[in-house]
């Protein structure tokens, strides 16, 4: 079958790989019908992820049919049209079963490694690196998926793949990171970052009852899907933020701050650039300016939610200021599965359409172009879906 | 399971005996005073090499001693372990699958056994000298049983130690029997490992 594989830093390649097949009579195989590149793809795409190798098979946002069940699969049928959380669920740990799945403790077979950089392991994931799992990903014509019966959602037939598609991963994703920032009636939210998981922020800042939502990025065409979406926009480009989120808050700073952007923040200020400088010398995984500047603007009391990706250690790292602003920092992986039918309701009920973030459909064997338009963002590059099995 | 091999093969070794090394006890503390030298023990007090690991598992303490103490279930867990004979109510009989098609085999006896709390071993004469015990403790907040596994060998280099040195072939015994324990706790809560098909297999 065909599959996105990594080939080293900046660069991936559609390859003739083997199909995947049933491992353990808990798995399904799954035909890929849609799949989409992540921006935490990129990180990986980039180098910046430890422990992904080549032939590597990425991809954590797919959906498709059930094409083959193991004997101890009870729920998923064959032919089932699903979509597959991106963190996997064993279904049956602690935190699994408290809807915490994304902390599950048995979906990671490397969990040796992953134990070693953070201490312990969050859940497996897809074709995110053999630390969080060496699980290939859906990136390709078939994909293996775990424990089914906890991790595959049927897709009812009245949405179509690109309204479901993101319930795998970035719409939880935004929404969560709403969620656990906190918001409450009258809040000023401000967002970091307005790619898709910004977006789905900002929408979800707003489902969850926040006053007004400022949006921060320096990309246009970004600033201006934010601001369709509602939020007041900020290009970093053209004024200090810092100062702007004050003036337009009364002098408070915003109740609640969101980092959609994570590791790989662009930014000229002197501690960005020695973050630069440290990532590519490999002393540190992570740019952290985007975390240093929430918790630097956001106001007192308030809380700082980090849905962005980070990889390892961060230095400079503002403790005193989280301190004495009596902070909260929230953060995690996404608990997808606790999300998808509360957010498949909403895009059923019409209060959000997930196509919106869409900027290109391309068939699987256009992976490689598709990663250098969207690691360069040109083309207007935000949000690109492939699509196996449709001819180049 | 390839990349842990050799080590799931210790496990089997953890498992082996069952019984009781009161000789962990004696180990577990700095305190000169508390050298009580077990004159039964396998390993020599204070000669051995020592590891000590500890799971949270959802499940009662109950449904997880069943499964250790039925030792004829545990080659289904740890790979490594090709067969273990249970003799008698004190003794049994382990064969394990080495590194390169070398085997091992030993007798252990049980020298405590205290249902749904505790069980400990050792092994009696051949040259896989060693010792263990395992523990069932509630986890508080009803997050299931903390199981704390405690083992030790005579050293690498040793004469006693040679066998072990070997069967342990370069790996971590502290991350094989950590390896091995998650195993057994993703299978007494999941029914089943998790797999990746690349570098972990079914």
């Amino acid at each position: 079958m065909k599959a996105v594989t990594w080939q080293g830093n900046g660069k991936v390649r559609v390859d003739n790989v083997d199909e995947p097949t049933i491992l353990t009579p808990h798995d399904a195989i799954v035909r890929v019908t849609s799949t989409a590149i992540c921006g935490s793809d990129l990180h990986m795409y980039s180098g910046y992820i430890p422990t992904v190798e080549k032939g590597d098979i990425f991809g954590h946002e797919f959906m498709g049919e059930v094409v083959e069940v193991g004997s101890a699969v009870s729920k998923v049928k064959v032919g089932d049209r699903v979509l597959v959380p991106f963190t996997i669920s064993c279904g049956n740990c602690w935190n699994c079963r408290r809807g915490k799945t994304s902390l599950c403790d048995n979906s990671n077979p490397n969990a040796w490694m992953a134990d070693g950089l953070l201490g312990y392991t969050c859940s497996g994931l897809y074709g995110y690196s053999h630390a969080f799992g060496g699980y290939p990903g859906g990136q390709a014509e078939y994909v293996r998926v775990a424990w089914p019966d906890t991790n595959a959602f049927v897709v009812p037939p009245e949405l179509e793949d690109e309204q479901a598609l993101f319930l795998t991963d970035i719409f939880p994703t935004g929404y969560q990171a709403a969620e656990q920032a906190g918001i409450e009636p009258g809040d000023v939210v401000a967002v970091w970052g307005c790619g898709p998981v910004g977006w789905f922020a900002i929408k979800s800042a707003y489902m969850l009852g926040a006053e007004r939502v400022i949006a921060i990025d320096r990309i246009p065409e970004r600033l201006e899907r934010a601001r369709l979406a509602g939020a007041d926009i900020i290009n970093f480009d053209q004024v200090d933020v810092v100062e702007t989120l004050k003036n337009e808050t009364g002098g408070r700073g915003p109740d609640r701050a969101i980092d959609c952007v994570g590791m790989e923040a662009h930014s000229m200020a002197p501690d960005a650039l020695m973050d630069k400088v440290e990532q590519t010398l490999k002393l540190s995984f992570d740019r952290a300016h985007v975390i240093r500047q929430a918790i630097y603007a956001v106001g007192k009391g308030g809380t700082v939610s980090v849905p962005g990706v980070y990889a390892g250690f961060i230095d400079k790292f503002p403790m005193g200021i989280v301190v004495n602003k009596g902070l909260t920092i929230k953060s995690g992986q996404t608990h997808v599965h606790t999300y998808v039918q509360p957010l498949m309701e909403r895009i059923r009920r019409g209060e959000i359409d997930p196509r919106e973030v869409i900027t290109h459909r391309l068939p699987l064997e256009s992976a490689a172009e598709a990663y250098q338009m969207f690691v360069t963002k040109t083309d207007g590059c935000e949000k690109v879906v492939l699509k196996p099995g449709v001819a180049a | 399971m390839n990349a842990s091999r050799p080590l799931t093969f210790l496990t089997g070794v953890a498992l082996l005996g069952l019984g009781g090394a009161l000789i962990s006890r004696a180990f577990s503390s700095d305190d000169e005073d508390v050298g009580q030298h077990n004159a039964g023990a396998a390993v020599p007090y204070r000669a051995g090499e020592r590891i000590e690991k500890v799971f949270t598992i959802d499940r009662p303490a109950a449904d997880l001693y069943r499964e250790w103490r039925d030792f004829e279930n545990l080659p289904r867990i740890m790979s490594h372990l090709r067969e273990v004979e249970v003799i008698d109510e004190r003794r049994s009989r382990w064969h394990a699958h080495g590194p390169a098609k070398t085997s091992a085999s030993w007798e252990a006896e049980i020298i405590a056994d205290e249902p749904n709390e505790r069980i400990a071993w050792r092994s009696i004469g051949g040259n896989v000298p060693n010792a263990g015990s395992v523990t069932f403790a509630p986890a508080p907040g009803d997050r299931g049983t903390e199981l704390r596994v405690e083992m030790e060998w005579a050293p690498p280099g040793g004469p006693l130690g040679k066998t072990f040195a070997h069967l342990f072939a370069g790996g971590d015994p502290g991350l094989i029997v950590e390896s091995d324990l998650r195993r057994f706790k993703s299978k007494m809560e999941t029914g089943d490992v998790a797999v990746n098909g690349t570098d972990v297999k079914s």
